[in-house]
């Protein structure tokens, strides 16, 4: 487990109030759990979808490294390591 | 949230609202650009009952984009931002339809923009944009064409423009946007990288980052070649629309057009098949149409010698998917080597320079016909959408197949006989 530097853009930031925080988490999944559990219903209604996935349009990022690329919410994580979620947009 | 009520406040415009393409939810038309329940983009929503626009009032009107401005989401005329952009050349190309074994092929040929591409319509729409919402300083995230496009509304319309690019960005189209005096960012790694740093500056700055935080206005600019098609080909619909896609945005652009022009009037129906074209290298919607997938991956490393399509994580993908699917279309992809033959079958049987992108859009009509998915007797439109001087590169071979002599005849007869 290590302490995880998390930085939140767009909306999400305006339902936090921060815009960066420190998690402790080993595994991306247990970042959103504990960002869940710090900021409550109105967070997990903005991040997670109706069956409880996480939302198309939030791009997530491990190291700068796009999370598709890596293993999803299972991607392991170390202490001070950079977790970025950003809404996905457009370009092009 | 808003109903179904026009907005208040402007005295010319037809916006009603900006809809979540996701989950319906609606908004007044100002800065947001994205559903603030599901962070999904929005689109223009258009009060179309009050929209008089006919045939002649068009017919009668300046020729650029703005000759449909009552279906472009501006409410303040004074604040439009025009360097000439749109309505660009329809030609018949019959030499090129004999070479590809179709007996009636139309080239839209937007590499005749004033910054050399169809960027210049999305760009002048977002620029006015940026200008009626009271923005200071404008941008985007570019591949390259689009940085010349903002960086030249921008200096028209006196604003500073930072524009991020990806490190790897033809030194054509770089040199072009800063000579409009854009401050230029170039991003070391991937388009999407830099497209992801300009989605977080556009949290941080006062910018209008036109595909970015005011996207949703942004890509109504580009229906307007959709409009320019139907008119110039009498006022009806073609066959077939071959549209080159990196973000998707265009051909997403293209069906809002062809069902708006519908919803008013202007055509009846919307039976043209929509052929959405890319570079293998980097075509994570064509794959996703050939495997029946619902769904686009992202290519992390996109590889392909046509960089204005080289955008990894499509922003519109899955909306370009459904769009083609709807209007009965096809996606394909063209590997380099296709896209370069591509181009220089352009240049050599109409006389049109393009840029690797009009390559894709040659290469991959070039398959579906021979794959008999086009069949000989279809008519197509082909989207020719950047100028050959922004990729001069690809063209370094020709500098080998130039003769040079001395200034009297007898080297000259040696020389073409040679």
């Amino acid at each position: 487990m290590g302490k995880v530097n998390v930085a939140l853009f767009g909306n999400l930031s305006k339902i936090t109030g921060e815009k960066t925080t420190f998690v402790d988490a080993s595994t991306l999944g247990e970042v959103l759990n504990a960002l869940v559990e710090r900021y409550g219903e109105a967070f997990r209604n903005r991040i997670y979808d109706e069956n409880n996935r996480p939302r198309r349009f939030i791009n997530i990022y491990v190291n700068g490294k796009d999370v598709r690329f890596l293993n999803g919410l299972e991607t392991k994580l170390n202490d001070s390591d950079k977790v970025l979620m950003v809404p996905a947009v457009g370009g092009g | 949230m808003i109903s179904h009520t026009k907005s208040v406040g402007f005295e010319k415009g037809y916006v009603k609202s900006l809809k979540c393409r996701e989950c319906g939810r609606e908004y007044p038309p100002t800065k947001i650009y994205a559903c603030e329940h599901c962070f999904a983009p929005l689109e223009v929503i258009y009060d179309f009952d009050s929209i008089t626009l006919n045939k002649d009032l068009i017919k009668n009107r300046e020729k650029t984009l703005w000759r449909y401005r009552e279906l472009l989401p501006i409410n303040d005329y004074e604040k439009i931002v025009d360097i000439g952009a749109g309505f660009t050349p329809l030609k018949e190309c019959k030499r090129l339809a004999e070479a590809l074994n179709l007996k009636k092929l139309y080239v839209k040929n937007d590499t005749v923009n004033p910054t050399g591409s169809f960027k210049d319509r999305p760009a002048s729409v977002a620029v006015s944009k940026a200008l009626e919402l009271g923005f200071r300083a404008v941008g985007c995230a570019s591949t390259g064409n689009l940085a010349a496009a903002t960086a030249a509304h921008a200096a028209k319309a006196g604003l500073p423009c930072y524009v991020f690019i990806p490190s790897g960005t033809e030194k054509g189209k770089v040199l072009q946007a800063a000579a409009y005096g854009a401050k230029i960012i170039s991003v070391k790694g991937t388009y999407d990288d830099a497209n992801r740093l300009a989605a977080q500056a556009s949290d941080e700055y006062e910018w209008a980052l036109v595909n970015i935080n005011i996207r949703p206005y942004y890509v109504e600019g580009s229906k307007t070649i959709a409009f320019e098609v139907c008119e110039q080909i009498g006022w009806r619909l073609p066959e077939n629309i071959v549209v080159p896609m990196g973000s998707g945005a265009l051909l997403c652009a293209v069906w809002r057009a062809l069902k708006q022009f519908d919803e008013i009037g202007l055509i009846d129906g919307t039976g043209t098949k929509l052929i959405g074209a890319q570079p293998e290298g980097c075509s994570p919607i064509a794959k996703a149409f050939k495997s029946k997938t619902e769904e686009v991956f992202p290519v992390e490393k996109p590889k392909t010698v046509a960089k204005s399509l080289a955008i990894g994580d499509p922003g519109d993908g899955i909306y370009a998917l459904r769009a083609i699917r709807e209007s009965k279309g096809f996606a394909e992809y063209a590997t380099d080597e296709e896209i370069v033959e591509g181009m220089k079958l352009l240049a050599k049987t109409e006389g049109i320079f393009a840029e690797p992108a009009g390559g894709v859009s040659i290469a991959v009509l070039k398959k579906l016909v021979e794959q008999g998915e086009i069949s000989r007797d279809e008519e197509v439109v082909c989207f020719i959408t950047g100028s050959g001087f922004k990729s001069l590169e690809v063209f370094s071979s020709y500098a080998s197949s130039v003769i040079e002599i001395q200034p009297d005849s007898d080297h000259l007869k040696d020389a073409i006989s040679g």
